[in-house]
């Protein structure tokens, strides 16, 4: 997702039109270099700004967790779904067209009041790409992949997340056969809200296990 | 015209450790629209062949190592500042642009004589 919204400094609509301007601000000493490189390059025909939109938009949208955020928001709000998504998890995910790849054999895990999952990958750092894109660095990472089977409430909360004593934790190790998803619990305060809203709260931490999902509030919702 | 067909997804090249993209919760940040226009110029040029990826990891390491950018605020992190010092050394480095015509043209960018990229 990128993290501006607003109108780009320069974005992808066309200049052409000599008749449209602007107000002129004093671009940054980086800002003009970077405009400086790119207008070069494209009058050298060396590439094309699509080609940068391409690429720009590739990086950005496809290997970030939202597919595996969609998953989890269908789960919320269709109960059908979510009964598919428990049976046959490759199946249900499938069914939102994230095919291929490492997603062949994963097994949902429902979090609840009681019961808490995390998964981890003891052997070597297997991870489901298609839905979550790249894995973070702590997930390869000696001391996560020995701690949380020894000692998974203490790396729950070294990522800030403690667990009342009733809350019984599950640890799952996941291999190159199985892969694992945790679908977090829906956040309170969060009636109404339509999938693509709720998508938003679901971060790749809530969907590993170490993270619960966000509420609207601290996504900006 | 771009050469990235409909059917050939781009890769981006892999970054670990030191060199790894910024990311906000998995997913890669750019904090100001620059930052993602220097990423897929350098991505692009190197996606349609112009140079192997690991020349520009090599000066991109060469950058980091010789400390912050000048132009990096105090306060920020100056990963992609980085990434404009040397994806500009690998361009002259390579012959395909000289040190003259970019300055030339970023100060055309910084007086406004030139304001449109596009």
């Amino acid at each position: 997702m990128p993290a501006y919204d607003e109108e780009p400094i320069f974005g992808t609509h066309d200049h052409k039109d000599a008749n449209h301007h602007h107000t002129w601000t004093k671009p940054s000493t980086i800002e003009a270099r970077v405009r400086a490189l790119e207008s070069l390059l494209v009058e050298k025909n060396i590439t094309t700004h699509d080609a940068i939109d391409t690429l720009v938009a590739v990086f950005e949208n496809d290997l970030g967790p939202m597919h595996g955020a969609k998953v989890v928001a269908k789960s919320w709000v269709d109960p059908a779904y979510r009964a598919r998504l428990e049976a046959d998890g490759t199946g249900a995910i499938a069914e939102l067209g994230y095919r291929g790849l490492q997603t062949e054999h994963v097994k949902a895990l429902f979090n609840s009041p009681t019961d808490h999952h995390i998964w981890v990958c003891t052997l070597c750092s297997c991870y489901p790409w298609t839905l979550l894109g790249i894995p973070p660095v702590w997930f390869k990472s000696p001391a996560y992949r020995a701690k949380v089977v020894s000692q998974p409430r203490e790396v729950l909360k070294d990522f800030g997340l403690v667990l009342g004593p009733a809350v019984e934790v599950h640890v799952w190790d996941t291999s190159a056969e199985q892969r694992y998803l945790v679908v977090p619990e829906r956040p309170p305060g969060t009636d109404g809200m339509s999938e693509d809203e709720l998508a938003k709260l679901v971060t790749r931490d809530a969907m590993i296990g170490t993270g619960k999902a966000l509420s609207p509030g601290e996504a900006g919702l | 015209m771009s050469r990235l067909g409909a059917s050939q997804k781009p890769v981006i090249p892999e970054m670990e450790e030191t060199l790894a993209y910024p990311r906000r919760n998995g997913e890669p940040v750019f904090d100001a629209p620059w930052q993602s226009r220097a990423f897929g110029m350098v991505v692009s040029l190197h996606t349609e062949g112009k140079y192997p990826w690991n020349d520009f990891k090599k000066l991109l390491i060469d950058s980091i190592a010789g400390g912050s950018c000048p132009d990096a605020p105090e306060d920020t992190p100056d990963y992609y500042y980085h990434w404009v010092a040397a994806f500009s050394r690998l361009l002259v480095e390579k012959g395909i642009l000289t040190e003259v015509e970019l300055v030339d043209r970023q100060h055309e960018f910084l007086s406004g004589r030139r304001q449109q990229v596009y």
